[in-house]
């Protein structure tokens, strides 16, 4: 699917993405920060990366996947988030920038003393490969794999080495400022693909037209997917943990100059959070509408990306891919490589000696090399691993969550947390974490429970858990000399000393837009319902006339027998039996019952019907006569044509019906009724089953018109009678010319604009002479109308006859 | 807000110049090409600008009424929009907004076959006062289908457009490969992208495609093939005896556009038509074609008592409508500067264009001393070469 034009784009990003982090490398100072970029990172740089950061790519083809699978309610995961970012910016940073550390052990480190330091150093290294790099690597070199069709080993070692290079030079400045530029492409490029899905699909207008309303929704109670009260509870645990105490996120704070320069950074994550549902949202959205047929809504971005994309714009959209990737893993591989080297290195192995700036950037660079290798490894195996230990990985996010969460809100706000209960507390819950996430993965095995609650439900069960052994031991034990008090916020804000009141400000404004947001989008969701409440009462009062779409399809082996497999591509109207009953009603469907299929082949309109009618007459019965007319076998007016097993056709080409009572059709192109027998024929004789005139009988030129119809072929039909006796089918074709004539002189074709016709379809079932109903009919079932009114003309249903096969009309 | 006029585009050049920056080339292009060397695009400029008026200074004046009544509608200004096809394509909803816009304002919106909305559509903006430009179609049961449709719609007037017996040789879309919908090349997107507020308007709008023919084409079948497809099936030539048919067949007002001969005009008087648009297709079909402005005025002389004369074809400003008018034309037709006003201003060009042309011819006629519009002959000045 790719042309060279793409692999130039490809190839162009991938070379420039490294030329730009090389560039920032080569114009820091000797022996600068890898890990806070000199402090020097301004504040577009500090929002741009953590927002890129934030989307990786297998977060993108997600959630593309989920909207369109569901529609808007994945964007809460986004639109929420701001609230958490706040957090960040105005309760998280001033501590984090006040204490001055460059890491976030190290801030436990100065609560809590050293075993609760050493503890979350671990921690730290085990979620930054787990999270960021393995399970990132591993999705980002699957996609990779698809579109590019290399070897998975090859993909993941390519993106491993892109984001290495100039990672391992240039440290975190590097990664910041190429994070900000994957940043712009991917709102380019992702604002590409929704613009070309909105004008492929025919504007916002269709969008709005073709889209159900719940897609729309962003607060649904009764969503299957995840129940409120588990986002509601759950993913706080989550976001806290995420966007205010995760190294990767964080360490782009602790980078800034100012608190100022953090707080407006991170502000600008949160405005730019506004974008992910407009961009990375909406498009499955809108490919929803334009393709609602794919199975697997993973596949959903690859098929629209392929499908829509012109040439250039496809290589384009893998940049975005591998630049959300990159954006991901580069980070994840400073961070790691920042706690490993100022937590691990420098006071374990090193025993807290000094060590010069020299010798730390060196060991930065071989521990991000190092943790490079091991990303590689780690994605590697997780391919030849079983495909469950992939979803664990995946739900493991949400199981990391509630202790650290604890830690963090806990230990920082209250004073008596000890640094025993912290620290037995954070285990503990560490190890009920793990563990209830590894079952609940592999529930399937172990069979626990019969249904687990929603993995955001467990997620803030495992908090309220964490929390309370915290406290409870806490309680329990005296604080010891390692842990001290951090100022309090009151004395950080007077520390800090700034102006908030303008960065208040534009949160409030922020808020403000997100509150209309969300209105806006519960408007779109609830006006639909709306309409159809106004339209049903109306509807309920009248009665329903069917309708039926009929397209083209191929052209079918005409031979009677009716095969699902020839009729595949045509409209199938089913329940005979339950259709309406001019005598009795069928209480037994092998009494009557069975399918019609309706199709046009550009030559022919095709009914062809399968019917089963255990008891067929003159066939399994004698060929008794009705009281009413001892000629009913006669092919001449006089005659009953319908007496008999058969079918009926009625169509009103013109689609002309006045609400006249009693209106009847006219007996010539412009309407007509007609009949299929299953035990005469015009043609055929007594024996044969097959066409005959219908009604009007009494009209003279009806009969004239239907009979030179069936002599000259414009209409046909073949019946057979099944082996076993249990029914018969019948195929009927005719010619739009002369027996469709929409207006005088112009008859249907397969070239115009869809044509709604006027249509209704009878089944007559006749067995041993039944008393009790006119002419001794059992059954006599029709699609539409009403009992002794269904040859009304205004009574009839509706056809729609396109001239195109249904795939083109995107019904 | 009815007569807004803004100040920045007095003139269609202004509105010209500041739509060829909004509009991506390849529609540009389409909307301003001629056909050839583009020869004909500047005699008919050439035409009407060597109209002179002579005013009538000292007379008795008690201010001038620019209403004209065609089928017996009045409407407000001597001037009507002529029908352009793949408007959507040069300004996202363009037929939409101008029909709406001449419904307000009063004027005759004269919807294209080829247009980018369907004539269902517009005849329900237009609140059934549109005007339905046609081409013959080759293939019967499209033709029936159609005028049917036209019919059922509601529109008044039919425009039966003569002048296309062959799909016009224009270098510049022969360059820019041209099709509707456009081809997602490299190029054609370069020249979207440089044109952001279309860009954002058109992903609103959706894909601009044939509307009103969309039901009688082939699906699938490749953009390129599909200009042929229309070319042959859709633009079919028009004599007299394909005119007769139609004119048997359609019950209100039909207009004949495109002549220029004599010979035509007495056609078209033969077979019942109630209106001829003297015209050339703006330039676009005979690049040795000559301005309308001479023709009407000797049609005007021998047959204006016979049939309604209007005329199109490089007319860009009230100077030349009354040019137009002066030269014996019942009523004018103008195209591109509607869409340069939309590619100017967005949905408000075509108030403003209308308003614009409005006041123009307003101060011309006030000049002159002219009350009317039928009187704007007397204003000629005679016997002045033309061409």
């Amino acid at each position: 699917m790719l042309h060279s034009v793409d692999y130039f784009v490809i190839a162009f990003y991938v070379v420039a993405i490294m030329a730009i982090g090389l560039y920032v490398a080569s114009k820091q100072k000797k022996g600068a920060s890898l890990f806070l970029g000199d402090k020097s990172v301004g504040f577009t740089s500090i929002g741009m990366s953590i927002w890129g950061t934030n989307i990786g790519p297998s977060f993108l083809v997600a959630s593309f996947g989920a909207a369109y699978g569901s529609g808007m309610l994945v964007a809460n995961f986004e639109w929420m988030a701001w609230i958490f970012l706040l957090l960040l910016a105005m309760v998280f940073s001033p501590y984090y920038l006040g204490l001055n550390v460059p890491t976030i052990p190290q801030i436990i480190k100065r609560r809590f003393g050293d075993t609760m330091y050493r503890l979350l150093t671990i921690y730290s290294l085990c979620t930054i490969v787990v999270v960021w790099l393995g399970g990132g690597l591993y999705v980002g070199g699957l996609l990779f794999t698809q579109f590019m069709g290399w070897d998975l080993t090859l993909s993941i070692l390519f993106l491993l080495v892109v984001a290495t290079s100039f990672t391992v030079v240039g440290g975190l400045a590097a990664v910041i400022v190429t994070d900000a530029f994957q940043t712009i492409l991917m709102i380019v490029g992702m604002a590409a693909l929704t613009f070309i899905g909105l004008y492929e699909l025919g504007g916002v207008e269709v969008l709005i037209e073709k889209t159900p309303a719940s897609y729309w929704t962003l607060i649904d109670p009764d969503s299957s997917a995840v129940p409120w009260y588990s986002f509601l509870l759950g993913f706080p645990v989550m976001a806290v943990w995420f966007w205010c105490t995760d190294q990767t996120i964080v360490q782009r704070v602790f980078a800034a100059k100012d608190l100022p320069t953090a707080q407006k950074g991170v502000f600008l994550a949160a405005a730019l959070k506004i974008l992910p549902p407009f961009i990375f949202i909406l498009p499955g959205i809108i490919f929803f509408s334009l393709n609602p047929g794919i199975e697997n809504s993973d596949q959903a971005f690859i098929a629209m990306v392929s499908e829509y994309m012109p040439i250039g714009f496809r290589g384009l959209m893998i940049a975005v891919l591998i630049a959300a990737l990159i954006s991901t893993l580069d980070s994840g591989l400073n961070s790691f490589s920042t706690i490993f080297t100022l937590d691990l290195y420098q006071p374990v192995i090193r025993k807290g000696k000094q060590v010069s700036n020299k010798e730390v950037r060196f060991v930065g660079q071989m521990v991000t090399l190092g943790a490079s290798v091991l990303a590689f490894f780690w994605a590697v195996a997780m391919d030849s691993v079983s495909a469950n230990l992939f979803e664990l990985l995946q739900s493991l996010i949400a199981f990391l969550a509630p202790p650290l969460s604890t830690l963090f809100l806990v230990g920082l706000f209250w004073r008596r947390v000890t640094a025993a209960g912290a620290t037995y507390g954070f285990s503990l819950s560490c190890l009920l974490c793990v563990s209830v996430g590894f079952f609940s993965v592999n529930e399937q095995t172990f069979g626990l429970f019969d249904t687990w609650p929603h993995f955001l439900t467990t997620t803030f069960i495992l908090f309220v858990i964490s929390v309370l052994l915290t406290v409870v031991i806490s309680l329990l034990t005296k604080p010891s000399p390692d842990e001290q008090w951090l100022p309090t916020f009151k004395q950080m804000s007077v520390q800090n000393g700034s102006n908030t009141k303008p960065i208040w400000l534009a949160w409030g404004v922020l808020a403000l837009i997100m509150a209309f947001l969300y209105g806006g989008f519960q408007y779109l969701a609830s006006r639909d319902v709306v309409l159809s409440q106004e339209v049903e009462p109306e509807l309920a009062s009248r009665p329903l006339k069917p309708q039926v779409s009929v397209y083209r399809g191929e052209s079918p082996v005409f031979d009677g027998w009716v095969n699902s497999d020839e009729y595949h591509d045509a409209t199938k109207l089913e329940g005979i039996d339950g259709w309406m009953a001019q005598f009795s009603p069928v209480k037994d469907k092998s009494d009557l019952s069975g399918e019609v299929y309706i199709k046009h082949d550009g030559e022919y309109l095709y009914f062809a019907f399968d019917i089963t009618d255990d008891l067929l007459y003159g066939i399994n019965t004698e060929r008794w006569l009705p009281e009413e007319n001892p000629r009913a076998h006669e092919l001449s007016r006089e005659g009953f044509p319908w007496f008999g097993d058969g079918v009926e056709v009625l169509i009103n080409a013109e689609n002309k019906a006045s609400m006249k009572e009693g209106e009847l059709n006219k007996g010539n192109g412009s309407s007509w009724q007609m009949v299929v027998s299953t035990h005469k024929s015009r043609l055929g004789g007594l024996q044969e089953g097959g066409l005959l005139e219908g009604e009007e009988r009494s009209l003279k030129s009806a009969w004239d018109n239907y009979q030179s119809w069936i002599l000259s072929g414009a209409m046909q039909a073949k019946v057979r009678i099944k082996p076993d006796f249990s029914g018969y089918s019948l195929e009927w074709r005719i010619k739009p010319d002369p027996t469709m004539e929409i207006s005088p002189g112009v008859f249907w074709s397969p070239k115009m604009s869809m044509t709604e016709m006027g249509l209704n379809i009878a089944v007559g079932d006749l067995d041993e002479p039944h008393k009790e109903n006119w002419g001794g009919f059992h059954h006599e079932n029709w699609w539409s109308g009403e009992r002794d009114k269904r040859t009304w003309l205004k009574h009839w249903g509706t056809m729609h006859l396109y001239g195109g096969y249904r795939s083109e009309y995107n019904h | 807000m009815n007569n807004f006029i803004d100040n920045r585009y007095p003139t269609v050049n202004d509105l010209r110049a500041k739509a060829r920056k909004r509009i991506p080339r390849f529609a540009f292009d389409y909307l301003e090409g001629g056909c050839m060397d583009e020869l004909g695009l500047q005699r008919n400029r050439e035409g009407i600008e060597a109209v002179q008026l002579r005013s009538e200074l000292l007379k008795p004046y008690s201010g001038c009424n620019l209403s004209v009544e065609l089928f017996g509608h009045t409407y407000s200004s001597p001037f009507g929009i002529a029908p352009i096809g793949l408007q959507g394509l040069m300004w996202p909803n363009a037929p939409e907004i101008l029909a709406a816009v001449a419904l307000k304002k009063n004027i005759p919106y004269v919807l294209s076959t080829v247009s980018s909305s369907s004539l269902e559509r517009i005849a329900e903006i237009s609140e059934g006062n549109a005007w339905y430009q046609f081409y013959n179609p080759t293939d019967d049961s499209i033709r029936k289908d159609l005028l049917r449709r036209v019919d059922r719609a509601g529109y008044k007037v039919l425009v039966v457009t003569v002048d296309v017996q062959t799909f016009g040789y224009r270098p510049r879309d022969i360059k820019n490969g041209l099709s509707m919908p456009p081809k997602m090349t490299l190029r054609n997107i370069m020249q979207m992208l440089s044109c952001p507020r279309w860009l954002i308007e058109t992903a609103i709008a959706g894909k601009p495609e044939m509307q009103t023919l969309k039901p009688y084409m082939p699906k699938g079948m490749p953009v390129d093939q599909l200009a042929e497809f229309m070319n042959k099936t859709v633009m079919g030539r028009v004599d007299v005896e394909g005119l007769k048919p139609i004119r048997d067949a359609w019950q209100g007002p039909l207009v004949v556009k495109g002549l220029i001969n004599e010979s035509d005009v007495a056609a078209a008087i033969q077979i019942g038509a109630d209106a001829v648009v003297m015209s050339n297709h703006g330039g676009r079909q005979l690049d040795a074609g000559e301005s309308p402005v001479e023709p009407l005025q000797r049609v005007s002389k021998k047959y204006g008592e016979q049939i309604k004369i209007f005329m199109d074809s490089g007319l860009r400003s009230g100077t030349n409508i009354a040019a137009a008018l002066a030269s014996g034309a019942d009523f004018t037709f103008l195209g591109r500067p509607f869409v340069y006003g939309l590619g100017a201003l967005g949905k408000k060009g075509g108030l403003h264009t209308i308003n614009c042309l409005h006041k123009q011819m307003e101060q011309i006629m006030n000049q002159l001393g002219c009350e009317s519009v039928d009187q704007l002959p007397h204003f000629l000045v005679p016997n002045k070469p033309i061409n």
